[in-house]
C-alpha cells in the first residue's frame, strides 16, 4: 500500500482525505443541484428549460422524469428537450413518455420534441402507434402531424 | 408612431388570433391548467399581461399562423391558433418593426391585462368556449400555401426564403 505522499502523520492524512472526498462529494452534488435550484427559484419556465437543455440536458431530463414540475411546465420541457438534444438517449426517454405518461399535456410535449428525431429507429412507429392509439385527441392530431416530417 | 386603439366598430367580423401551445380538448384540462399551459411567460414562468396577437380577416388565418411562425424564428408547425375576439378589452394596435411579412406586421397588436385575475378570467371564457375559439392550422395547410407564395414569386417570401440564418425545415417545406 502507498504511503500517503503529503503526511507522515497518518491520522492526520486519513481526517484530510476524509474531508477531500466529503468537500467534492459536496461539489458534486451542487453541481448536480445547482440547475434544479435554479430552476425552482426562477419557477420551471421555458428559459430554464433551454438553458439546462444548452448546459446540463441530464438534469433537464430529471426534471422530466421524475415529474419535478407540474405537466403545465414539463409540456415544455419535453419539447425543449426533444428539440434542443440531438441523442438516441433523449429520443428513447420521449417515446417512453409518449406511451406512459398520464398526463395527455406532456405526451403531446414528448410528441412534438420526439418530431424532430424521425430518423431514428422506432421513432415513427411510437407516432404512429400515438396517432393511432392515443387517449387524447389533441395527441393524436399531434402525432400525426409530427409524421408529416 | 404612438400606438393607435382599434375601435370595437373595427373589430367586427375579423379574428383575433393567438397562437396557441397545445390541441387542448375542454374535457380533458382544468381552467388553471389551460392558463397555465397557454399564457405562461417564457422567461418568467408567471402568467403574461401583455398578450401578442393579430387582428385579422378570418380568411388571412392560414397567412398569418404561417407567417408568425417564419418571423418569429420558429420550425414551421401545424398548432391551434385561437380566437379572443369579445374575450378582451384592452386591444392596442402595435405594428411590427423589421418583421419580414407586411400584413402581419400590420395586423399585430398587444392584448393587455391589469392582473393576472384579468388574464385567468379570460382563459375561463376561452375555454369555455374552446371548440368553437380553436382554428387549428395544419402542417400541410402551411405546406400548400408556402409552395403557391413561392410558385407566384411573392417578393417577401423569396427573400425570407433566401435570406441569412432562415431554417432548413421552411426551404424544405416549400420544396427549394
Amino acid at each position: 500500500m502507498a504511503s500517503p505522499a503529503f503526511s507522515i502523520d497518518m491520522g492526520h492524512a486519513t481526517t484530510t482525505t476524509q474531508t477531500c472526498k466529503s468537500a467534492y462529494a459536496a461539489t458534486v452534488t451542487a453541481r448536480r443541484l445547482a440547475p434544479l435550484l435554479i430552476a425552482l427559484r426562477r419557477g420551471y419556465c421555458q428559459a430554464v428549460f433551454e438553458d439546462l437543455a444548452r448546459s446540463s440536458p441530464e438534469e433537464l431530463a430529471e426534471i422530466i422524469r421524475e415529474n419535478h414540475a407540474p405537466d403545465t411546465r414539463l409540456t415544455f420541457a419535453a419539447e425543449i428537450l426533444g428539440r434542443d438534444v440531438d441523442t438516441p438517449a433523449v429520443a428513447a426517454m420521449l417515446k417512453e413518455i409518449i406511451l406512459t405518461h398520464p398526463s395527455p399535456l406532456v405526451r403531446e410535449g414528448a410528441v412534438l420534441g420526439l418530431s424532430h428525431h424521425l430518423q431514428r429507429i422506432g421513432v415513427q412507429t411510437t407516432l404512429h402507434r400515438a396517432a393511432a392509439n392515443d387517449p387524447s385527441p389533441g395527441v393524436r392530431r399531434a402525432a400525426a402531424e409530427a409524421l408529416e416530417g | 408612431m404612438p400606438p393607435q386603439r382599434r375601435s370595437k366598430a373595427d373589430r367586427l367580423s375579423i379574428l383575433l388570433v393567438r397562437s396557441g401551445k397545445s390541441r387542448h380538448t375542454s374535457s380533458e384540462v382544468s381552467a388553471e391548467k389551460f392558463c397555465d399551459a397557454e399564457f405562461q411567460s417564457p422567461n418568467s414562468g408567471g402568467l403574461i399581461r401583455v398578450l401578442s396577437a393579430y387582428q385579422i380577416d378570418a380568411p388571412q388565418l392560414v397567412q398569418c399562423h404561417t407567417e408568425h411562425y417564419a418571423g418569429a424564428g420558429l420550425d414551421p408547425q401545424g398548432r391551434p391558433d385561437f380566437d379572443l375576439e369579445g374575450l378582451a378589452i384592452d386591444v392596442v394596435a402595435e405594428p411590427l418593426d423589421e418583421w419580414p411579412f407586411r400584413m402581419t406586421a400590420q395586423a399585430h397588436c398587444n392584448i393587455r391585462f391589469g392582473s393576472d385575475g384579468e388574464v385567468q378570467r379570460m382563459a375561463e371564457l376561452l375555454l369555455a368556449s374552446l371548440a368553437a375559439r380553436t382554428h387549428e392550422v395544419t402542417k400541410p395547410e402551411i405546406r400548400t400555401y408556402l409552395r403557391a407564395r413561392v410558385a407566384d414569386a411573392d417578393a417577401e417570401w423569396v427573400a425570407f426564403l433566401n435570406g441569412p440564418g432562415v431554417k432548413a425545415t421552411w426551404r424544405t417545406l416549400a420544396g427549394l
